[in-house]
């Protein structure tokens, strides 16, 4: 008797189906609402010498003990930082260009590394081969 | 008995089918072999889904090679949980829709292994893949619960069970 | 039973339903709340050095160890194999004694091996690798970072040419002979070597210790991400920005190197010099602009995507399958070739 009342769907189902949806999109917010939104990171053999807001437009000199190495410009409404105006030969880090969350430039004669530090989603790339 | 063995069956060859379905994650499968033990849950017989899902699970893969490996766990503890889940949905009400339970099973299961994951990792990382996981779940969910439907339907006309 | 008061216990068993339904969800959610904040978590080390000329990132994880420690520890045996190795400047470097030797030197085991894993690279991919290029790379002036880079005449080339290539090497058990003044540059193998040494270590002092070490974009996998996920790896556009990716393979284990003409050079007159020369000619190599393999070792790796970039999508590369490596090569018009076992790792 009980088995007949077996039905596909019913109204009630739709509160059952939105709920997990509701759950992803809960999860899916935790990261960027915990996280720092992205923070620009200037390291210089390995030393934290500056630091600051990705979404602050700014521009900072890189210097290490008087001697200017490079400038640093971070553009806050694009989210990006790129290196200008660098003293090294090969320039490779001002062909970097820009670089937003989760990227790194590096200028290797003067050990200067510029990171752009923040969440990234686990479902993105680990590591790049270059 | 006839009924659950062939189910089982039946789950075993989708748990080994299912794999070569490409996936949007790099873990993680669709979970269209537990359209057998919704089948039978629908049916009314909770005690015969635990045991379709540990043989779909032990001999599938014991068949694919990934027997008690981390993969494997995670599979069967969020089947059994989603089982019992399942159950004490249905224990409420004898009005039931496919629907509901299927999704409710798929929901149970993918956050129990989500979290099994992250207890054997003991990182908070596996949770990043629930959203994607949840919202996968929820189709194959509705789609195991519409071949559920059908076929308890025809076990019923045919006076299988 | 009345209808009214079937219509009410149908109502209550949904409002059950519902309340178990939404019940069990909160107890999961509790459940990975008290999980979170009860435990702690494998937490991957970072540390950054500059390194062979680029910059190393070790990430690394261990539960038996100090991950702090092991990525130290990494990073001392890269340097020292660092100086060991280094053909131009470095006046303690065994390649530096070797190269400006006047007669046979005997080396240790650990050169060894390295000269002789190049020259084997050598023969297989007929020149394309080759360690003995030092002559020419210094005319150019990629020997260091700080050298003004230049292009030389045709008449300088063909001379440093002279002093240059594979052929000029002798080894015989541990005793080294380079003739026509050629100089050696392990470069394109040394990094890749020492990696190695240090992933070893890092096994050595956890087994299950798992990440990764990212020497300037050439990758060797420790272990797997939290011990049972696949890394993954974009490969670089090589006409792209730097966050630009072209494709994606998992691994687990092993390594994968990339050879490209954008990493290190410099243009004249619009012209693109890079780092990476043909042996035959004396110049940059031209038929490809990036040249990707994944190998067991990163020592392999590192030669084999060397040669496949100065080869091109060729017989030879194709052939790198035979060695237990896969290859993916795009040429100078953007063209993608893989093996056919590449393409397997870019799934999972």
């Amino acid at each position: 008797m009980k088995r007949n009342d077996l039905q596909f769907f019913s109204r009630l189902d739709l509160f059952f189906i939105v709920t997990p949806i509701f759950i992803a999109f809960f999860i899916a917010a935790i990261p960027q609402a915990s996280g720092k939104n992205g923070v620009v990171t200037v390291y210089i053999s390995g030393e934290l010498v500056y630091e600051q807001p990705l979404t602050r437009t700014a521009t900072w000199v890189v210097k290490s003990d008087g001697e200017y190495l490079s400038t640093l410009v971070v553009d806050g409404s694009k989210e990006k930082v790129k290196l200008v105006d660098s003293n090294c030969p090969l320039k490779i880090c001002e062909r970097t260009g820009w670089v937003g969350i989760g990227g790194s430039i590096v200028c290797v004669p003067n050990k200067i590394v510029v990171k752009v530090e923040g969440k990234t989603k686990a479902s993105e790339i680990d590591i790049v081969t270059w | 008995m006839v009924v659950v063995a062939v189910l089982a069956a039946f789950g075993v060859a989708i748990y080994v089918v299912e794999r070569l379905i490409p996936f949007p994650l790099p873990v993680g499968r669709w979970g269209l072999s537990n359209y057998p033990v919704l089948t039978i849950i629908l049916c009314g017989r909770a005690p015969d889904a635990l045991l379709i899902l540990i043989v779909k699970s032990v001999v599938g893969s014991m068949i694919i090679g990934s027997f008690l490996s981390p993969q494997f766990i995670m599979g069967l503890g969020g089947g059994i949980c989603a089982v019992l889940a399942m159950w004490a949905l249905e224990a409420c009400s004898n009005k039931v829709s496919a629907v509901r339970v299927s999704v409710t099973g798929a929901t149970v299961n993918n956050v129990i292994q989500v979290l099994i994951a992250s207890a054997m990792v003991k990182n908070w990382a596996p949770t990043a893949y629930l959203p994607v996981l949840l919202i996968v779940g929820e189709i194959s969910a509705v789609a195991n619960a519409y071949l559920a439907w059908k076929t308890v339907i025809i076990l019923k006309e045919g006076r299988f069970i | 039973m009345r209808k009214a008061d079937r219509k009410d216990v149908l109502k209550k068993r949904i409002v059950i339903q519902s309340i178990v339904f939404l019940t069990a969800i909160l107890i999961f959610l509790a459940v990975a709340l008290w999980m979170n904040f009860s435990r702690g978590s494998t937490a991957y080390v970072e540390k950054d050095e500059f390194v062979f000329g680029t910059l190393v990132r070790v990430v690394v994880s261990s539960e038996k160890r100090d991950p702090k420690a092991i990525a130290d520890a990494m990073i001392q045996e890269m340097k020292r194999l660092e100086s060991k190795f280094h053909p131009y400047h470095d006046g303690n470097s065994v390649i530096f004694k070797l190269n400006h030797a006047t007669g046979p030197v005997t080396v240790d085991e650990e050169t060894a091996f390295l000269i002789s894993k190049s020259l084997y690279y050598s023969e297989i991919t007929a020149g394309a690798f080759d360690p003995a290029l030092g002559r020419l790379i210094k005319l150019w002036g990629f020997d260091s970072p700080d050298t003004k880079k230049r292009v030389p005449t045709s008449e300088e080339i063909a001379k440093a040419l002279e002093s240059s290539g594979y052929a000029n090497v002798e080894i015989h058990s541990k005793e080294v002979s380079l003739k026509n003044h050629a100089w050696l540059d392990l470069g394109g193998i040394a990094k890749g070597y020492a990696v190695d040494q240090a992933v070893r270590l890092a096994k050595k002092i956890d087994e299950n210790a798992t990440g990764f070490v990212d020497a300037g974009g050439d990758i060797a996998i420790i272990g797997p991400k939290f011990g049972q996920f696949p890394w993954k790896i974009g490969i670089r556009d090589p006409r792209g920005g730097p966050q630009d990716i072209i494709g994606v393979v998992y691994l687990s284990e092993g390594a994968i190197a990339t050879s490209g003409d954008y990493e290190r050079y410099f243009e004249v007159d619009g012209v693109r010099y890079h780092h990476i020369f043909d042996s035959k000619t004396g110049y940059p190599a031209r038929k490809s602009i990036s040249a990707t393999v994944i190998a067991e070792k990163l020592v392999d790796a590192d030669a084999l995507s060397t040669a496949a970039f100065v080869l091109g999508w060729s017989k030879i590369v194709e052939g790198f399958v035979g060695l237990g490596a896969q290859a993916m090569v795009i040429d100078a018009e953007g063209k993608i070739y893989k093996t056919k076992g590449f393409v397997a790792y870019e799934k999972e």
